[in-house]
């Protein structure tokens, strides 16, 4: 099956993609310039770490120092490493410098569509991710360039950003719990964030919170 | 300049954990340490969610919040944990509490 065919379908399928991110980059652009960081940080960041997850906590935690940020960065990271092992095997054996950029926008979304292209018996998988992440990762940036340029006539108090900005965490949250022990961690962690706001310096109390969360997640079974 | 050196680490620190496997294929991480780098994203995002809406010195209206937060599992609930269905029920029920007052 030719490449170029794969490609057009990792574009057709990439297309709700490209709505839906370009329609969080709006709100990342705009919650950015409210937490403070300036409009080329924000878009740089899109630019660079293309990761929704890092780059929203990057806005939640902008008041509380490098370290957390990078803590915060380095935990999400991580669970990137099962998904880049999968990829490895759907890749194959292809030439270094093409799995090196199939890495770059190794991301929930266009994984998704690649392992099902691949159930599907898709033809050249990599031309079709690319076709997928191209527009992945042009509705991002563009999505972001458009919430920078908005947010000077926003007002975020006037359409309840805070809660907006809350809502978005667990709405990513949500698809995560997939079994009753991911539940439990979750509202270990709500207690964790409670009692830490009590005993940990600002700075450490979400990180500290998710840790402890996390950390009893890693002692409870799968199923 | 501290923001561009960030940055970049956030970006190098993401784009190496993409790339470990594929530029050195292996053995993924399993038992323990496979639960926690499974959990700790979800454990993350909703500790983000619980530090604004029911710290109780958050700054936001504690009804408010738990509105959010309500609206928000039932969203879950009622859209197989959607993304979209989280943020519309859980704004939906925000606003409503908001210009009930």
């Amino acid at each position: 099956m030719p490449s170029g065919a794969s490609f057009r379908r990792g574009l057709r399928d990439g297309t709700p993609i490209f709505v839906a991110v370009g329609a969080l980059g709006i709100a990342f652009g705009v919650l950015a310039l409210e937490a403070g960081l300036a409009g080329w940080v924000a878009l740089l960041a899109s630019v660079v770490v293309v990761s929704g997850a890092a780059q929203f906590a990057l806005v939640g935690l902008a008041g509380a120092g490098v370290v957390p940020i990078l803590v915060a960065t380095t935990g999400l990271a991580l669970r990137h490493v099962p998904m880049s092992a999968r990829m490895a095997q759907l890749v194959g054996e292809r030439r270094r410098r093409v799995r090196l950029a199939v890495a770059w926008v190794l991301v929930d979304e266009t994984f998704g569509l690649t392992l099902a292209a691949a159930r599907r018996g898709e033809g050249d998988l990599v031309a079709y991710k690319a076709g997928a992440d191209l527009l992945l990762y042009s509705g991002w940036v563009s999505g972001t360039a458009t919430g920078v340029l908005l947010g000077d006539r926003v007002d975020p108090s006037a359409w309840g950003a805070e809660v907006f900005f809350a809502l978005l965490f667990l709405g990513l949250a949500a698809p995560l719990i997939r079994r009753w022990w991911d539940a439990l961690v979750a509202v270990l962690a709500v207690a964790a964030m409670i009692v830490a706001a009590d005993l940990l310096p600002a700075a450490w109390q979400i990180i500290g919170a998710a840790a402890v969360a996390a950390g009893i997640g890693a002692v409870l079974p799968d199923g | 300049m501290a923001d561009l050196l960030l940055v970049v680490a956030m970006g190098a620190i993401t784009y190496g954990s993409r790339v470990v496997f594929l530029a050195h294929p292996g053995a993924p991480p399993t038992g323990a340490a496979r639960r926690f780098l499974d959990r700790f994203p979800l454990a993350l995002f909703v500790a983000l969610a619980a530090s604004i809406l029911v710290v109780p010195d958050s700054g936001l209206d504690p009804r408010l919040g738990w509105a959010a937060a309500g609206g928000a599992v039932a969203g879950a609930a009622l859209t197989r944990r959607s993304l979209y269905g989280v943020i519309g029920c859980g704004f939906a029920a925000y606003w409503v509490v908001r210009l009930i007052g």
